[in-house]
Parts: C-alpha cells; sequence; structure tokens
C-alpha cells in the first residue's frame, strides 16, 4: 500500500513538471512566431490516440506488452495531461467555430466521463463489497427469478388456505420481486423503502396465524434478500455505465480529431 | 442466515461468457439460461426437440443429458419428439451493445464531418471564428484566402501536403493588400541583401548585451528565416474574432528575429543616436542665437514682426493637420522681418554682370574712346553673363586665343605687340554693346544661341540699362562703329561734351540693375527674398559641376558671409546672401547637387523603421517646454568659425569660403539629439507604453518606395 | 503418531489385475507364489489385521504386466500412483534431467508449445467465435507420429530403436529384484525419471494403497527400510541442501544426517475425500482428523522437514486450536526451540502444535546433528549478524499471517495448497469482467474460470484452478488427460486425450474444473455418434501456459485486484493477503 502513496506522490509530481514544461515550450514558441497551435495540436492528437490505444490493449491482452494496470496508470495521468494541453490548444476559451465547438464538446464529455468513471471505480467496491452478496451482473436476473420462484412458493403453497398473504403478496410485493427496483433510493443510500414495507408487514402480522407468521418471516428474509440484490444491480450497472458514454463518444472524437487536424493543416497555411 | 443466492459447484453454474455477443434471450427475460446458449450468430441452439431413435419397433427419447435428459413420457409411438418448442430470442451482450454504440457514434461523426463540414467546397460552418471587421464582407467566401477552398476533401488533403501553402494563401492576401510592394513577403520588405548589410553593420557595432532569458530560451526554438519569403499569417492570424487586432505582436516576437536583444525599451534599448537629425537641416538656423540672444534682449526687439517678440516655439513652428510633425513657418512669416532688410541691403552694391575691363590707352591708340582707362578691375575674369555674350564674336576668340590665359586685372602690364589682341576685345565689346543697343533682346537671343532659353529669364531685363549704359560710356558709338567697320580711324569726341552728357542721365535702381560708373560695372541687387533671377543663376550654377564653382564669381559673393564681393570686408553672418541660409545637398550616388530652396515636404518624413508624432506629445500640455526634449547643444555658436566648420568648407583656392555639399555632414540646428532617457520618462513600465511597435513600422514598403 | 481413521471408499471393487492395462486377472495361485518369493516372503503376514491380510492386499492390489523391448513403464513428470518390483530382464531408468533427456515426442506427451507473438496476436481473429470449438479429429485419439502398439492387454508406447537410445542418453540398469516409482507413488510426487524395458522384462505393479499397507504392517520393515534407504542414497542429501541451513554443511556431516535422519508418513492418503466433505459443513473445528506430529508443549527430538504434502502450525486458543501457520514441502520446523535451547542450554517445549493436513511426508533430523551444525555456523556467523539473519529466515519460513482468522480459513480450506491460487481483492476490483475476457482471448474464446467463489475477508477466491502441490483431480484420470507440465509444473489436461468422465470435476474441491459440451467449428455439438449425446470435455485454468507472458488475467486487471499466489512463497502470501 505505501509505495502506492509513493508512487502516486511521484506521478503528480511528474505530471506537474511535464505541464510546466509543455507551457513553457509553448510560450517559447510562440516568442519566434511559431504555429504553437499546431505542436500542441500534434501532442493532444498523439495523446488522444494514446488513450485510444488502451482500449486496444485490452483486446490484446494476450500479448505480453505491459500489465493492464499499468497500462491504466498511464491512461490516467495521460488523459489528465491532454486535459492541460488542450486547455492550452484552447487558449482558455471556448471555440467559435460550428466544428471546433462540437470537437470541443465532444472532447470534454469523453474527459469527464473518464474522470467519472475513475472516481467511481474507486468508490464503487467498498460499495458493493459492504452489502449484499457479491454476484455475477449478467446473473443477477436468474437470481432474482429464482428469489421470486422461493416467494411464490411461500406464499401460494406454505401459506394455507389463508388469503392474507397472497393478497399482501400481490398488492406490495409482485412489482417489488419482478424486477430491479428503488434504484434512485439505493444510490442514495436510502432505506426509506425497506421502512416502509416492514412497517405493513407488522401492520399484517397480527391478522396471521402461528404457519402464516412462520411465513411471513421467511418472506421478509426473501425481501432483505431480494433488496440487497437491487443493491448490488443498481452499483454494479452504475460502474458499468458510464463506459457507455466514455467509449463510444471516443471513436467519435477521434474522426473529429482527425478531421480538425486535416481542415487545419489545409487551411492555416501552416507550411512557414 | 439465508442460503446463498449462487452454488459454485461446477454442474449447477457454467462458464461465464461477457465477451460473447449474444446473451440467451430466456436468461434476460425469466433469468432461466439454458445450458447451449445462443450462436454466434444470434440464433438460438436450444434443441429441446430431438431426434427419437427407433429401437426394436419402439421409439426412445435421445435428449442428452445437457438438453435436459431424457423425457419422462418419451416420443410419441409415430416417433415424434412430445416436446415443445423452447427456442428464445438471444440479446445482443452488454459488451456487444457497447460496440454497437461505438459503432454508430463512429458513423454519426464520420458523415457529420463529410457531409456537413466537408462536401465539395468547405461550407462557412467549418470557420473556427469570425473575421476582422475589415475582412468581414467576404467572410463567407472561405476562397478569397484559403486556396484549400477551391475543392473538397482531395483538394484538402493535396494542400495540407504542400509545402507552399502559406505562400499560396499569402499570395491571396497580396491581391488586396497591393500596396505592400513586390517586396512585401521579406523581413520588414527589405531586399535581403539590404538587410543582411544592416544586420552586418548592427553586429558589429552592437557590443553583446545580456538578452532576457526568455529570448536566449526562445533563440533555442529558431525563429523564421530572415532571408526567405514570410507568409502573413505567421504574424497576422485572422479568425479570432471581429474586434481582433490583426497587427498585435509583444515585443519579445519582435526581437526574436533581431541580433540586439534587450529587455525593454526603459531598459537595454539602444540609444537614439542623433535622431531626429540624421541629416543636416534644410537652412541653417541657430536656434541658440536667436532664442537666447535675438529673442532675449530688446535691442532686437523693434525689428521683430509687430514689434513683438515671438513668445514660443510655436509663434514659429504649428503642427501639420495630422499633427505628425513640426512645420516652420513661412520666411514672410517668421524671418523676414528681421532678414527681408539684410537681403535688400543698400550696402551691397550687387552681383557684376557686365563690365568694362580697364584697359591702358597706348594699347588703343586711334581706336575710339575708352572710358575705364585707369581704374584697377577687381576680378580676373569678365562676369560670366558677359563672356557668354562675347563668345559669339569671332574677334573676341582669336584675340582671347592670342592672349592666351588672361587675367583681366593685369591688362596694364601687358606686352605692346598684345596691344592689338586687346584692342580687338575692346572692339567686341563695344560691338556687343552697339547690337544691344540698337537691336535690343533679339542680339541677346542671337548671341547666346541654342543655350538661350536658360539666360532669357533674366527678368528684370539687362537690356534697358545696358543700352543706358552705352549711352553713358560710348556716347557716339554708332559712329565709332561705322568707322571702325569701314577700317577708318575714329576721330576723337570734344571732352566736354561728354560731361554735360553724363550729368544729364539718371540711374534706375528699382529694377534691382545698377551702372556704377566708379568701376564701369552693371550689377544686380536682389529685390527680396527668393528673388527668381539669382535663384535661376544659382540653380544653373550648381548644376554646372561643383569645382566650376570656385571661378563663378557670383558664386562667392552670394555665398559669402560678408557684406560686399570681396573678402576684406567683414559683414553679419546672416546677412542676405542666399546661400548663407540655404544649405545645398548633394546626392551622393548621382552626384546631383540642389540647393534646399523649400523645407522637407512633409510626406517624406513619414514612414520610415521609426514614427514619431508630435501631435499626442503636445496634448500632454507641453506646448509650452518643446525644450523639455529639444535641449540645446552646450557650445555656444557665437563664434562664425565654430559654423563655419560644419558649414562652409575652404574653398581648393583657399581664396573663399565654399559650402560644404556633403548632405550627410551634420549642420544641426542647434539642438542635441534627442536623449532616450527623455522618452523613458513617460514611456516605461509603469504607463505600459514602451512596445515596439509604439514607435516602430515592421512594413517599410512606403519608406522603400520613396527613395 | 496416531492411527489415522481411514475410510475406503470403494477399496476393492475392482482388483488393480482388472484395471485398464492389466494382461491377465491375477489368481490366486500366482497369489500364492509371489508370496513365496523374495521380497515378500520376508514379509511376516502375522503383523497384518484380520480385516486386511497381506494376501487380499497381494491380490486385489498387485498385478503383473509384462513389457517388451523399448516399452516405456513410467514416463518422467507422469502422476505415479504404483509402484514397480522387477521380477523378470531388466529396465532402463533415464538418467539425464535437463532438455537433454528423452524427447516428449519420443514419449507421445503433448508439447505445451508457446505461441510465437505473431500467432497470439492473431488470436484476436483465428479465435473461434463458437465456445468450446474442438477439432473432431483430435477428439478421436492422438495421431501423432508417436509409436504405440497393443500389447499385453493395452496400448504402449515404446522406443523403435532401444540401441540408439542407449548410446544417446545416459541410463541406469535395474535389473530383477529391484523396485522403481515407490517413491513417487507414496510421496504423491510425480515420476521423477523415465523408465523403459529392455529387452522384455516381466514387472509386478503395485497400487499405491498396497505398498502403503504393507509398509505399515511389515513388522521387519526390510521393504520399507530398503525403500528407505533407496531414498537415502538417491535423493535426501540433495533435499536436505534445498534448506539454507544444510546448506554449507560439510560432506562428512552431511553423511552422519542423511544416515540418522528418520522418515515419517503422516495422514490419511486418500484425505482428500475427508476434506471435500469438510468444506461442505462449515462448522468444523480445526484437528478435526489431522493426525499431529508434534504436540505443543513437547520437547522435540529433531526438526522436521516436509518431503511432500502440507503442515499446520497451530497453538492452544482457549478451547481451542488457532492456526498460526503453516509448513509446505521443503520447509522446516522447530528450528528456533533447537537454537534456543543452544543458547539457552536448557531444553525448550515446543510453542506450537504440527499438525498433518492429509496425506504428509516428513524426516526427521535429530536434535544432536542440528545442535552441531548450529555449532558449525555460529562461531563463523556469530560475528555477522547475516548469518544469524539467515538463520532466522529459515526459522520463520513457515508461512504466517497477522490475521489468523484469515489463514485458518486458508488451511482449512486447503487453499494452501495451491501453488497459483487466484485471489480477486474486491476492494480494487470493479467488475469490469476484463480478467474473463482475457481469459477467453487466451483459449480460443472459451473463459476458463469464473468469477464467482468463496469470499475471504475482502478476498474472492474465484472458482479458477489452483494448480495444487497435491492434485486430487489427477488421482483418477483414467488417461492421465490431465498431468502436471514438466517445465513450468502447470496442471494442464490434453484435449486429445481427455474423455470427459467428469472424474477431475467431481474430484477437485474447489469445482475448479468444469465440464463443457464440445463443438464442432459450425457452432454445432459433437455428440457421440452411438449414443447420440453429446461429448463433453473437462476443462480448467492451464495458466495461459501455451501463452507469451504468463497468465493473461492477472495482466488483464487494470486495478491490480487479481493476484495468481503461490501459497508457498511466504512473501508473496503476506503481500497480497496483508492489508
Amino acid at each position: 500500500m505505501r509505495n502506492l502513496f509513493i508512487q502516486q506522490r511521484i506521478a503528480i509530481a511528474v505530471f506537474a513538471i511535464l505541464s510546466l514544461m509543455i507551457l513553457a515550450g509553448c510560450y517559447l514558441f510562440s516568442i519566434s512566431l511559431a504555429k504553437t497551435s499546431f505542436a500542441s495540436g500534434a501532442i493532444l492528437l498523439t495523446c488522444i490516440l494514446f488513450l485510444a490505444c488502451y482500449q486496444l490493449r485490452k483486446k490484446l491482452s494476450i500479448l505480453p506488452i505491459g500489465s493492464a494496470s499499468t497500462w491504466l496508470q498511464f491512461h490516467i495521468f495521460i488523459g489528465f495531461l491532454s486535459f492541460v494541453l488542450f486547455m492550452l490548444h484552447m487558449k482558455m476559451r471556448i471555440p467559435d467555430g460550428l466544428f471546433e465547438f462540437i470537437l470541443f464538446l465532444t472532447y470534454f464529455t469523453v474527459f469527464l466521463s473518464g474522470v467519472l468513471g475513475w472516481l467511481l471505480s474507486r468508490s464503487i467496491p467498498h460499495r458493493l463489497l459492504s452489502r449484499g452478496e457479491e454476484v455475477i451482473f449478467e446473473r443477477i436476473p436468474l437470481h432474482r427469478r429464482k428469489i421470486h420462484d422461493k416467494v411464490k412458493a411461500l406464499v401460494f403453497e406454505n401459506a394455507g388456505d389463508g388469503k392474507a398473504i397472497p393478497d399482501f403478496y400481490e398488492q406490495h410485493l409482485r412489482t417489488f420481486f419482478e424486477g430491479p427496483r428503488n434504484q434512485l433510493r439505493h444510490i442514495l443510500h436510502s432505506e426509506r423503502h425497506r421502512h416502509q414495507l416492514s412497517q405493513k408487514i407488522a401492520a399484517l402480522k397480527p391478522f396471521l396465524n402461528e404457519q402464516e407468521q412462520a411465513t411471513l418471516l421467511q418472506i421478509t428474509k426473501k425481501i432483505q434478500l431480494k433488496d440487497d440484490l437491487d443493491y448490488q444491480y443498481i452499483f454494479q450497472a452504475i460502474i458499468k455505465a458510464w463506459l457507455f458514454v466514455h467509449v463510444p463518444l471516443t471513436y467519435s472524437l477521434i474522426i473529429f480529431a482527425l478531421y480538425h487536424t486535416l481542415a487545419v493543416c489545409a487551411f492555416a497555411s501552416m507550411s512557414r | 442466515m439465508t442460503e446463498p443466492l449462487q452454488s459454485f459447484d461446477w454442474k449447477s453454474s457454467n462458464y461465464e461468457r461477457p465477451s460473447n455477443t449474444w446473451v440467451c434471450g430466456r436468461m434476460c427475460e425469466a433469468g432461466e439460461p439454458c445450458r447451449l446458449g445462443p450462436s454466434s450468430k444470434g440464433g438460438c441452439q436450444v434443441q429441446s426437440q430431438c431426434e427419437p431413435q427407433e429401437k426394436d419397433g419402439k421409439y426412445q427419447c435421445t435428449r442428452s443429458v445437457i438438453n435436459g435428459g431424457k423425457c419422462k413420457d418419451g416420443p410419441s409411438p409415430d416417433g415424434n419428439c412430445c416436446q415443445p418448442d423452447t427456442s428464445c430470442q438471444p440479446r445482443r451482450s452488454l459488451l456487444a451493445r457497447r460496440r454497437l454504440l461505438g459503432g454508430i457514434a463512429a458513423f454519426i461523426a464520420a458523415s457529420l464531418c463529410l457531409f456537413i463540414f466537408g462536401g465539395s467546397s468547405p461550407s462557412s460552418l467549418l470557420s473556427p471564428g469570425e473575421v476582422t471587421a475589415s475582412h468581414a464582407n467576404f467572410e463567407s467566401n472561405c476562397n478569397a484566402c484559403h486556396t484549400a477552398a477551391a475543392g473538397g476533401l482531395g483538394t484538402w488533403i493535396q494542400t495540407a501536403f504542400d509545402g507552399d501553402a502559406a505562400l499560396k494563401d499569402t499570395a491571396r492576401c497580396l491581391k488586396c493588400h497591393t500596396e505592400m510592394g513586390e517586396r512585401a513577403l521579406f523581413a520588414h520588405g527589405l531586399p535581403v541583401n539590404k538587410l543582411a548589410e544592416i544586420t552586418e553593420r548592427i553586429r558589429k557595432e552592437t557590443a553583446s548585451t545580456t538578452a532576457p532569458l526568455a529570448l536566449q530560451l526562445a533563440s533555442l526554438a529558431g525563429h523564421p528565416a530572415a532571408n526567405d519569403k514570410l507568409a502573413c499569417s505567421t504574424c497576422h492570424r485572422e479568425h479570432h474574432g471581429r474586434e481582433a487586432s490583426l497587427t498585435h505582436l509583444t515585443d519579445l516576437q519582435c526581437q526574436a528575429c533581431h541580433t540586439r536583444q534587450f529587455k525593454s525599451f526603459q531598459h537595454g534599448h539602444p540609444a537614439l543616436g542623433d535622431y531626429p537629425y540624421e541629416r543636416r537641416s534644410r537652412i541653417y538656423f541657430d536656434h541658440d542665437a536667436h532664442l537666447n540672444r535675438y529673442f532675449a534682449k530688446d535691442e532686437f526687439k523693434r525689428t521683430m514682426p509687430a514689434g513683438r517678440k515671438p513668445e514660443a516655439c510655436n509663434s514659429c513652428h504649428t503642427p501639420d493637420a495630422t499633427g505628425g510633425i513640426m512645420l516652420t513657418g513661412s520666411f514672410e512669416n517668421t524671418c523676414a522681418s528681421c532678414h527681408e532688410p539684410q537681403i535688400e541691403d543698400v550696402e551691397f552694391p550687387g552681383v557684376p554682370f557686365f563690365a568694362l575691363p580697364s584697359i591702358p590707352a597706348n594699347a588703343l591708340k586711334a581706336q575710339g574712346e575708352w572710358p575705364n582707362t585707369a581704374g584697377p578691375f577687381k576680378t580676373a575674369k569678365l562676369p560670366q553673363l558677359m563672356e557668354l555674350l562675347l563668345e559669339y564674336d569671332p574677334h573676341y576668340r582669336n584675340a582671347i586665343k592670342q592672349l592666351g590665359d588672361v587675367d583681366f586685372r593685369k591688362l596694364h602690364s601687358i606686352d605692346p605687340e598684345h596691344n592689338a589682341a586687346v584692342a580687338e576685345i575692346a572692339w567686341s565689346i563695344k560691338e556687343l554693346l552697339y547690337e544691344i543697343a540698337t537691336t535690343g533682346e533679339s542680339a541677346l537671343k542671337q548671341r547666346l544661341g541654342d543655350s538661350s532659353p536658360e539666360y532669357l529669364h533674366l527678368t528684370p531685363s539687362i537690356v534697358p540699362t545696358l543700352t543706358q549704359a552705352q549711352l553713358i560710356w560710348f556716347p557716339n558709338l554708332a559712329t565709332e562703329i561705322k568707322y571702325h567697320r569701314e577700317k577708318k580711324p575714329v576721330p576723337h569726341p570734344t571732352s566736354q561734351k561728354i560731361a554735360q552728357q553724363t550729368s544729364s542721365f539718371s540711374i534706375d535702381a528699382s529694377s534691382g540693375w545698377s551702372i556704377s560708373e566708379s568701376d564701369f560695372t552693371i550689377r544686380y541687387r536682389p529685390m527680396g527674398h527668393a528673388d527668381p533671377l539669382l535663384k535661376g543663376w544659382l540653380d544653373r550654377a550648381i548644376q554646372s559641376n561643383i569645382q566650376a564653382l570656385d571661378n563663378d564669381s557670383m558664386w562667392h559673393i552670394l555665398s559669402n558671409p560678408t557684406a560686399s564681393g570681396t573678402e576684406d570686408t567683414q559683414g553679419a553672418l546672416a546677412s542676405g546672401r542666399c546661400l548663407m541660409c540655404h544649405s545645398v545637398d548633394q546626392d551622393l550616388e548621382s552626384g546631383i547637387s540642389l540647393i534646399n530652396w523649400k523645407p522637407l515636404p512633409a510626406q517624406q518624413m513619414q514612414k520610415h523603421f521609426t514614427e514619431f508624432s508630435h501631435g499626442p506629445h503636445l496634448l500632454t500640455g507641453q506646448q509650452e517646454n518643446c525644450k523639455g526634449c529639444h535641449t540645446f547643444e552646450n557650445l555656444r555658436t557665437e563664434n562664425p568659425a565654430i559654423l563655419k566648420r560644419d558649414y562652409f568648407i575652404r574653398a581648393s583656392s583657399n581664396l573663399f569660403w565654399q559650402i560644404n555639399v556633403d548632405s550627410q555632414q551634420t549642420c544641426t540646428s542647434g539642438f542635441q539629439p534627442i536623449n532616450r532617457q527623455t522618452c523613458v520618462t513617460c514611456h516605461n513600465k509603469t504607463t505600459a507604453t514602451q512596445s515596439c511597435l509604439q514607435c516602430h513600422n515592421y512594413h517599410t514598403h512606403k519608406l522603400t518606395e520613396n527613395h | 503418531m496416531s492411527e489415522p481413521s481411514i475410510s475406503r471408499p470403494r477399496r476393492w471393487d475392482k482388483p488393480f489385475s482388472l484395471e485398464v492395462g492389466s494382461e491377465e486377472e491375477l489368481t490366486d495361485d500366482m497369489v500364492d507364489f509371489l508370496l513365496t518369493t523374495p521380497p515378500f516372503s520376508q514379509i511376516d503376514p502375522a503383523g497384518f489385521k484380520r480385516s486386511l491380510p497381506l494376501r487380499d492386499i497381494m491380490k486385489n492390489d498387485v498385478r503383473i504386466v509384462g513389457f517388451d523391448e523399448g516399452d516405456i513403464i513410467v514416463r518422467r513428470g507422469d502422476w505415479g500412483n504404483s509402484a514397480f518390483f522387477i521380477l523378470s530382464g531388466n529396465v532402463r531408468v533415464d538418467l539425464e534431467r535437463k532438455q537433454t533427456s528423452l524427447p516428449d515426442e519420443i514419449l507421445g506427451r503433448r508439447t505445451n508449445k508457446v505461441k510465437t507473438l505473431w500467432e497470439s496476436f492473431s488470436q484476436l481473429w483465428q479465435n473461434n467465435s463458437e465456445p468450446e470449438v474442438r477439432e473432431i479429429a483430435s477428439v478421436g485419439g492422438s495421431k501423432s507420429t508417436l509409436n504405440t502398439r497393443f500389447a499385453h492387454g493395452g496400448t504402449r508406447i515404446y522406443l523403435p530403436e532401444v540401441s540408439s537410445v542407449l548410446d544417446k542418453y545416459r541410463t541406469a540398469r535395474l535389473d530383477a529384484g529391484h523396485w522403481f516409482g515407490e517413491v513417487a507413488a507414496l510421496g504423491r510426487t510425480s515420476r521423477v525419471a523415465t523408465v523403459f524395458s529392455e529387452g522384455v522384462s516381466q514387472l509386478l505393479e503395485i497400487r499405491w494403497q498396497g505398498i502403503r499397507d504393507i509398509l505399515r504392517h511389515d513388522r521387519e520393515g526390510s521393504l520399507k527400510k530398503y525403500i528407505e534407504d533407496v531414498f537415502r542414497e538417491r535423493a535426501l542429501s540433495a533435499f536436505l541442501r534445498t534448506e539454507p541451513l544444510f546448506q554449507d554443511c560439510p560432506p562428512e556431516l552431511m553423511q552422519r544426517i542423511v544416515d540418522q535422519v528418520e522418515f515419517h508418513t503422516f495422514g490419511n492418503y486418500d484425505s482428500h475425500k475427508p476434506f471435500k466433505e469438510l468444506l461442505e459443513d462449515q462448522n468444523h473445528n480445526v484437528d478435526g482428523g489431522e493426525p499431529v506430529i508434534i504436540q505443543e508443549g513437547d520437547y522435540l527430538s529433531g526438526i522436521v522437514m516436509i518431503r511432500s504434502g502440507l503442515a499446520r502450525i497451530s497453538q492452544r486458543h482457549h478451547n481451542g486450536r488457532r492456526t498460526i501457520g503453516y509448513l509446505s514441502p521443503g520447509q522446516i520446523f522447530g528450528l528456533d526451540e533447537i537454537q534456543s535451547e543452544v543458547q539457552s542450554l536448557t531444553p525448550v517445549a515446543c510453542r506450537a502444535q504440527l499438525s498433518a493436513i492429509g496425506h504428509l511426508n516428513a524426516v526427521l533430523v535429530p536434535t544432536p546433528l542440528v545442535e552441531e551444525i548450529l555449532e558449525q555456523n555460529s562461531p563463523a556467523k556469530s560475528s555477522s549478524k547475516k548469518a544469524k539473519k539467515q538463520i532466522r529466515a529459515t526459522g520463520s519460513q513457515s508461512v504466517k499471517l497477522n490475521d489468523d482468522i484469515l489463514l485458518s480459513q486458508l488451511v482449512d480450506r486447503h487453499y494452501v495448497q495451491a501453488t497459483s491460487l487466484m485471489v480477486i481483492d474486491l476492494d480494487r476490483c470493479t467488475r469490469c469482467d476484463d480478467c474473463v475476457r482475457a481469459c477467453a482471448t487466451a483459449h480460443d474464446n472459451n473463459p476458463r474460470f469464473i468469477r464467482h467463489g468463496p469470499i475471504l475477508n475482502q478476498y474472492m477466491i474465484p472458482n479458477s484452478c489452483l494448480h495444487c502441490a497435491d492434485p486430487i483431480c489427477m488421482i483418477e484420470c483414467p488417461t492421465g488427460a490431465i498431468f502436471r507440465d514438466l517445465a513450468k509444473g502447470d496442471i494442464v489436461i490434453n484435449e486429445q486425450t481427455c474423455i470427459g468422465c467428469a472424474q477431475c470435476a467431481s474430484n477437485c474441491p474447489f469445482d475448479a474444473i468444469r465440464m463443457v459440451d464440445i463443438r464442432d467449428a459450425t457452432g454445432a455439438l459433437i455428440v457421440d455418434s452411438k449414443t447420440q449425446t453429446p461429448l463433453a470435455q473437462a476443462t480448467k485454468c492451464d495458466l495461459c501456459i501455451d501463452q507469451r507472458g504468463g497468465p493473461a488475467c492477472e495482466r488483464a486487471c487494470p486495478h491490480d485486484a487479481l493476484f495468481r499466489v503461490d501459497m508457498h512463497d511466504a512473501a508473496k502470501v503476506e503481500e497480497v493477503f496483508a492489508s
């Protein structure tokens, strides 16, 4: 763990130095009337391409080209560096041209989603571990179904001839067990829905006989189980979701960037 | 403790395949995956129905364990499987969906680029920003500035890899900006060799200065090559909004290419040299003497215009329309009141145009009368006009030939065998006078022949004076000429007759012409400032080669600080002689000399590397103290000798003062060059008005065209 | 030494002589004949329990096999569970250990050649899109250039011309009356050498169960002695020298040690069976059925060095035992105590209890000799701390963890068997499944593990092969399709020979082996032409043995959450689990 911290410190230091060097270099070249936008742009483009290569690395997992974790470290590092470059390239102001503006938006969405994902991947694992059984995301429907079946079994077979539990089930439980529920509440770590449910159950108790109460008890356990499953579901979903912004937009970003490069090379009379 | 959701048992949980494209539909819907899973094409592979096998007459279910094992109630007697077909519609896996999304995003981006921003010709949507107001009217037409805009993507790629694209674009700039001249693209619009030479000079004279750190580092980054073409876009960056300045450059940027680099105008900027006195002033004007003596002391007060002394500089110097330069007041308004009288100096006899040499009487035995037999003759030669007129006469010519180089001051000491020739000269002079008396102007025309025009602007004309002189000096010239032409001896007239005749003539000086009986000379005295006649004659004189000026008596007189035509009497310096004030410039290349009759035309004074405008400086309430910047040279120039050093040089003959024609050599107006420190008092860090562009121009096309 | 409780599932249901590869059933009179000939004639039957008489052992655990010129009897690296006794003829032992030994091609073993850069790269598009695709040809028996012939009731691999092999490779000759293969059989290690028949030979093959029982009940212990002597002379000193303590031990002393070392075997040979049940029920106490080697508080008769198997170090804690560490092969126990004895000159009681996990072979080096070595080392070393540290290091070689609950769980669940345990730190894992994908890419689009499994603290132990030091899965593989790769020591399945009997899968206590239905390139299930049932095959993690750069899963984890841990590498274990 300790060496991790040290690594981070070093990384931050290197980052600071690099960005300073870039800024200084840009300033100096601007003095000698060189077109610094081309320099910064070129570096930025290479950065973006490198960042995109991370996806490639994932595909090429079988090749001995550095461990993915190292790659990720660089990915994050270069990512932030690219932001500095981008700011420099934009000269700190939002571009006026329509195309440039789109390019600007695309980059920013990709960058921000990246940062977001970075934070999520740091924070969510703890939450996932903190509650519920660790399950494979793809199999959550399966587990949900199992629970639901068990509950149905409890409701309609064990409950004897009493109608209380089945009615209660129809009223409050069916929808709850059918699919993922209370997602927003889980994100906000709110227990409200469970309190409400348990209150209802408490309210139901007096009208039940021994056997039914026993059943109800088991059902409450299932409710707990299902709720935890929902919790797992929503957070695993979140930690997968951000990639659906980050990755696809990267493709558009690259295309825009290349097009922009071409246009600039053609129009900005760059030979001198 | 509830039992765990999942079992890790190898029988109940098989590999999860997140990298596959398809997921079993039943898994997604009901969470009941089949063990087979979908095919890679996304089809369901469930074979809940088996092909029952016939075994000794009975069909048997052959469904494998994986597909659920043999069904309880096996196949129907006719050999069909009893199971319903329970295939599903597989769904895309997370990964596959992401891939799909990526594809869509890429597609959208590509089509955007191709159809909206690309196309056959670039739409203004591609424009990275508004252009400056001055270019706004053709903003929509990319093609106006960009060669790449001629065609579609193809052209772009071509241009992108074209090394000269910048110059091609620049050519389009120059289509409109023709004023830049043909050397527009070279550094400062100077010819390469000239730039090199300037650079060389600076490099020589520059002590190693300490350039700012930024510049030293920037030098590592290199700078645009000095001697090849620079695209306009190097400095002028467009598409930064309507209000953006196209010409802005920081001091560091200016200096990047320069040999001598320094921190700022305040610190390290080279001294201004003798700015603004790069050349001698057009007229010699001793500000020191004027301000400190004439304008100071009351004794001169009466002569001042309206008897008032000029209170401030601006009573003589007023800014021009632009306020850029300070004009000098006209002679009439500023100088005349004191100097007009000096020009119309009554003491000044005038410039001799016609003189009778004194010839000893014995040389003219029986040659008719000759008034000037005794008095001394002051010049070695006859006045120029007179010579020109005599040249026409063949007798005169061969007489001169006989005499060789004749000095008219020494005719008395001439040996007798030349008397005949001298007589000839006398006669040709008489002939000249006679002709003029008889035929007037036409005689001059005839004699001057082809070169007449340039002499004939003798206004007022000399003719009446000449005829009058003939009547005085040779009252009966007609008869003498008659006798002489008939080769008869000329009879002596009676002396008293002469006396009465002379008294009966009055001399009219109003025309500027005068006859002096004392030395038998006809002189011209300038009628006032800018006398056209003299001006004409001087301009003519200066046209001929400078050396000849030595022998030009008129030149001597008018450039002579003395009042009279000769050395001996010492007069006021700024006497009314033309060349005492008006300096002479010689263009060293062409060798043509000019007399600076007029002040430097205003437009020539602008558009140098350095530009200065008095206007703003005067606004700062400093009207009264121009002295703040223009300080006197501490040497007091009362002593003429000092002026002469600057202004005159001795003629080779060492007899006369002669104008110094080297226009580069300074004759200042008595002020010190402007001191950088003076400027720095205002132009410094705090006022932030010390950028290079404050005073300096990059483009020097105007300058280079004017010269 | 405590008498282990042996549970014998299905023992002797089928005599050895009736199993695959036997020529003819071992008849009673043959047994009688054998019992009259040495070495069995020297064994006193009276020593055997009534329930387990020598005769039955012979009858059921022994068979006679004949070999022809060049027949390969055991292959180096094979998983041996039987020993051989040469009745007639003689055999050759290939003594070469390095590459110069008989090439795998000749031995007919599938060679896992590492993919070239291009090959591994081309997996991107060459991998089958369908899951679990196999070459149909390869399924129906290997058709390699291997020389096989059917003889003596089984298919044999043989060396074409023995003579050339003999002058090409260094071999040793063993003739009638010698044992071989017993070390592998008892020590549960792979065969260390290839043995082939020179000329026609007749061998007596005896199952490890049989030889074990004989050894245990043979009063004279002649056989035992013989085997031990063989081990002493062949391997012991080399084995001891692996331990730093003995490294610079003078030959003379080493010789005496070799002579005096005692051999001990603990635990239930087929302990994997009970411990699989153990895993099922969560609440069991630690030393349930674990034979104790050294009691806490005893005075040591010497230091124990593990030859094979694992040992648990535990301490009394209130009314139970708390695991504080474990020993794996090559590690020693009791050195600290003896050292303190040497220093304090008073006998020191053992501070912890050592008990065998499953089956364990150990050697015991008597105290006096150890003290002698310490003497040897100390005068020279006392000055230099380095040496002291070295000895400490040897003493503290057993794996220890601050979190003893975690440790005891690891031991109880036998994860300590692992030479490459997959551990996922759930505090860092983002469940991105990159590991699974990487695994799939490396295995023709088929993952070889499932990212689910028991969770200890924040560590998930997914269902991926541990590559156990003592791989139970191999024991009952009928075709030897599952074997330990010689070069890397990984346990891999040979697809050519796997018949999908699911024996390994059910044996594996960690659910690390999964049976899959194999398909052809079109994705259609490959079915048995007769029964129409789909063919299945066992699949498991092979540590990307044919990939460059080792396990793809570990390298593919972007968050440093997934590790492969060799549980016998103390440093690595502490690095991973200490947090």
